[in-house]
């Protein structure tokens, strides 16, 4: 079998890891190209202050479909993975007349208290809010598992799949902007913004519920 | 290398490399094999040549299947990153999913009682046949978690557990290795094991001509069993 | 052949087995028993001599009664005919002149020989007589002669076995190879045979002959098995065979390895993180459902797109819609009738998690545009440090008065409370 070239391989780590620092001096310019002629992009998804980092991005216009005439198929995220998600987005989102990424740091309690306002879950006065807390830590460890956040205690940032969204699509979330979930007027930032401490054994036992909400997909196959 | 008789993406006019990046798009992301009446480029041959040129530039195989195409990771790359522990699920993980792999393939296809020869042809297991392992339970169910988030597992009827959709994206060649590392974990002193093991380290080696007989001895030590221990 | 037993692969394999370990003997070709139900009585009777106390012999109707349980009274007759005249049962009157049998010791032997032909093969009798030959050597009670004819055996054993093999790899489909691969599994033949041959060049130099000749047939053996494997490795990979190895083999494995050697299975397989499809749009679709209502107008989320019309979410729609009723059934099962239902005591009653599974539901069935229920909750908690559910939040559910025309401010609701009302939404 012939030897895999460096580009090839390159581009190989940026899937299997999702995001990689970005290569030095000719290795930048020769990925570069290998994307190209991979029919992909290579995305800036650097954080500023921080290291170069990329990942691989797609063709303008040329982004992955799904729903109901694309061809393809999809699992859905539950209505919990995608509100807290669409409240982190509106969190970070501070110019919506920029792309989303990189935006703003936000915190877990402002999170929770955008999705509790959608109604999905139960009140969040304090202790009955244990149990949904434990849900949001379980969602919250989802959605950076998946790329579309990245949680660093106690703040949260969008993540590299967010960098990757072209214009167009980022238009389309532009005109629902303000119904994104997010805190009411007078919501304020706890002090000691330490939300309980998720006792992650017993996250499982959420998961559970948090899987038979909405559609699971995975279980119609 | 093999690039020169396969087409180039910018060898095509504007609307075909659109055609081939929603192609791409679409089997590199779903969830399920892409009918090839979905897309163009899945059905005409130049486009689909220009598609397996793109994904090669990118580590990437196209894998034809029963219900239609996705992608794997080629080969060669995967040994690669996977020197590099790129990749590769932490050990519970992988014990866990070898444990799946035993009680929902192996062993009811031994028993005949599931045809078919692709991983998704199983039979569902439970935690209580899990629990059974040397694995401790709690850290069976945290695998079974993530495991479930990467679509290696899935959940069927009854919340009863089952490999998942995205071992259709395993090249044949890796399938091939999996079921030798079955056959190995289970009789790992038996013949078929020791055949595995010769064949194994003769593909690692640069073939060339086998080692000769000692002097004296009648048997050659190239071809034999392996030495008395 | 048409015998009772071609339904049954296995049985026709070993009847086949038989058949041909007769053969050297055997007066005709319909020497041997079609049906290893005979064998069994043999067995029984065997068993009979061997557990009863029979020293003084067994009567007739004793060994008929032995083998009750095996055959019909017609078969044990018939059977009985043979094994005397065979030499099996053997005949001596005793001293009141009544005729007992006795069981011949080599028939014995001939069972054993049967029972073990149906595990192993004649690969194994190889085995056998290479280790006893080994075994005499090393004792030093072996004389040259015998030496030389265990020597030309095995050797025969070993050219006959290679050939089968390789007429196997080259001919037969692979449902017979995979039948036969316990018949050569002993990977310590090359051992054995080299040990063998460093005793018979120390005390039989003049055997060198023929221990060359034994030592190339084994090594022409092995290398047969080695293509015979290979072939069964090819193709069993091919089509993902499992049978290559029993089922209690891989359950075994599952109960007892280790969780190092089970995790070298993936140690170098590539997997790539995980997912989640939430595009834009879908987010956007997202929150087009969920967008709270204002208090002030009663409007019914947007509904969400029909699922795809490819089978698999078909089944998907079914689950929905069945989830759909799931929801409406206990729901109505809370109002029984009425228009109004307080959950809380059903919750508190409810323990965890079914107390969430409920709030869940009933939160599911406010928002299905097909069910116009309604969930409200007080802005109270009560805390129950004992109570199966220790934290709970009133909640109430209701059935709004259907209006003719679109929604007032007057349902029979009381006001979401909890609903943030800061959070009045204009659409877009």
């Amino acid at each position: 079998m012939p030897e895999p070239t460096a580009t090839a391989v390159g581009l190989a780590r940026l899937r299997a890891a999702g995001v990689q620092a970005r290569p030095a001096g000719a290795a930048y310019g020769a990925w570069h190209a290998a994307s190209g002629r991979a029919g992909r992009r290579l995305v800036d998804v650097s954080r500023p202050g921080t290291a170069g980092r990329v990942a691989l991005g797609w063709a303008d216009g040329a982004e992955p479909v799904g729903g109901a005439h694309s061809g393809v198929e999809r699992v859905s995220a539950t209505p919990v993975l995608g509100l807290t998600f669409a409240a982190v987005l509106r969190a970070c989102w501070a110019d919506r007349s920029e792309h989303p990424f990189p935006g703003r740091l936000t915190t877990e309690s402002r999170v929770l208290a955008a999705v509790a306002s959608t109604g999905l879950m139960p009140p969040s006065t304090a202790e009955a809010a244990q149990g949904s807390v434990r849900h949001q830590k379980g969602a919250l460890r989802r959605l950076t598992e998946a790329g579309y956040i990245e949680v660093d205690r106690p703040y949260i940032r969008l993540g590299t799949q967010v960098a990757l969204w072209s214009e167009v699509q980022v238009a389309a979330l532009r005109v629902i902007y303000q119904q994104l979930p997010s805190v009411t007027d007078d919501w304020f930032e706890p002090a000691a913004a330490t939300a309980a401490p998720a006792a992650d054994d017993a996250d499982w036992a959420f998961e559970l519920i948090n899987d038979d909400d909405g559609l699971d997909a995975w279980e119609g196959w | 290398m093999t690039a020169g008789f396969r087409l180039a993406l910018a060898d095509l006019s504007p609307t075909r490399q659109g055609e081939v990046q929603a192609a791409l798009a679409a089997v590199e992301t779903a969830d399920a094999p892409v009918p090839a009446a979905a897309f163009r480029a899945l059905q005409d041959p130049t486009m689909r040549s220009a598609l397996e040129g793109c994904l090669s530039e990118a580590g990437r195989v196209l894998l034809c299947l029963p219900g239609g195409y996705l992608s794997g990771y080629d080969d060669g790359v995967a040994e690669r990153l996977a020197r590099d522990g790129l990749g590769v699920l932490p050990p519970d993980d992988r014990a866990v999913l070898a444990l799946v792999l035993l009680l929902c393939v192996a062993v009811p296809r031994s028993a005949g009682q599931v045809s078919g020869t692709s991983w998704l042809d199983a039979k569902p297991t439970s935690y209580l046949e899990l629990d059974r392992s040397q694995i401790p339970n709690t850290r069976v169910r945290e695998s079974v978690r993530r495991l479930r988030h990467c679509g290696l597992l899935r959940f069927g009827a009854r919340k009863q557990i089952l490999p998942g959709p995205q071992f259709a994206r395993f090249t044949e060649a890796t399938s091939d290795r999996l079921w030798e590392d079955l056959i190995l974990l289970a009789a790992p002193s038996g013949v078929l094991a020791d055949v595995i093991r010769r064949r194994r380290t003769a593909r690692r080696n640069v073939p060339t001509t086998s080692t000769p007989s000692e002097p004296g001895s009648r048997t050659d030590p190239a071809a034999g069993e392996p030495k008395e221990t | 052949m048409d015998t009772l037993f071609e339904v049954d692969p296995e049985r026709a394999a070993y009847a086949d087995r038989l058949r041909a370990l007769v053969a050297p003997v055997a007066a005709s070709a319909g020497a041997v028993v079609d049906d290893p139900v005979d064998l069994a009585v043999a067995n029984a009777l065997w068993a009979a001599f061997g557990d009863l106390d029979a020293s003084g012999g067994l009567t007739h109707a004793q060994l008929a009664h032995a083998c009750r349980d095996v055959c019909d009274a017609d078969t044990f007759e018939s059977r009985f005919r043979v094994f005397t005249a065979l030499g099996m049962l053997e005949r001596f009157f005793d001293k009141a002149h009544q005729t007992r049998y006795v069981f011949n010791p080599t028939s014995a032997a001939g069972l054993m020989v049967f029972d073990r032909l149906g595990q192993r093969g004649g690969v194994d009798e190889l085995i056998t007589l290479l280790d006893r030959t080994r075994a005499d050597l090393a004792a030093g009670r072996a004389s040259v002669a015998q030496v030389r004819v265990s020597l030309r055996t095995a050797q025969r054993m070993l050219t006959i076995s290679a050939d089968h093999l390789l007429r196997l790899v080259s001919g037969s489909p692979l449902s017979e190879l995979v039948a036969q691969r316990r018949h050569h599994s002993h990977n310590e033949l090359i051992g054995d045979v080299q040990r063998l041959d460093k005793q018979v060049t120390e005390q039989f130099p003049e055997l060198d002959q023929v221990m060359v000749r034994l030592v190339q047939e084994a090594q022409r053996y092995v290398d047969a098995r080695e293509q015979f494997v290979t072939r069964l490795l090819d193709e069993g990979a091919a089509v993902r065979d499992f049978s290559l190895l029993d089922p209690e083999e891989y359950l075994q494995t599952a109960r007892t390895a280790s969780r190092e050697a089970l995790g070298q299975v993936f140690g170098t397989v590539v997997v790539d993180p995980p997912t989640l499809w939430l595009d834009p749009a879908a987010v956007a679709q997202l929150v087009a459902d969920f967008t709270p209502r204002a208090p002030t107008r009663r409007r019914p989320p947007r509904p969400a797109d029909p699922p795809p019309g490819r089978d698999p979410l078909t089944r998907v729609a079914e689950r929905t819609a069945q989830a759909t009723q799931r929801r409406l059934l206990a729901a109505e099962l809370h109002l029984q009738g009425g228009d109004e239902a307080d959950l809380t005591s059903a919750l508190r009653a409810a323990g965890w998690p079914a107390a969430a599974v409920m709030v869940a539901d009933a939160v599911a069935a406010s928002r299905d545009p097909e069910l116009q229920f309604d969930v409200s909750m007080r802005d109270e908690l009560i805390v129950d440090a004992n109570g199966p559910v220790t934290h709970v939040t009133p909640v109430i559910l209701t059935r709004p008065i259907v209006q003719t025309h679109s929604a007032t401010t007057d349902d029979s609701a009381e006001p979401d409370a909890d609903i943030q009302l800061a959070e009045v939404r204009a659409d877009a």
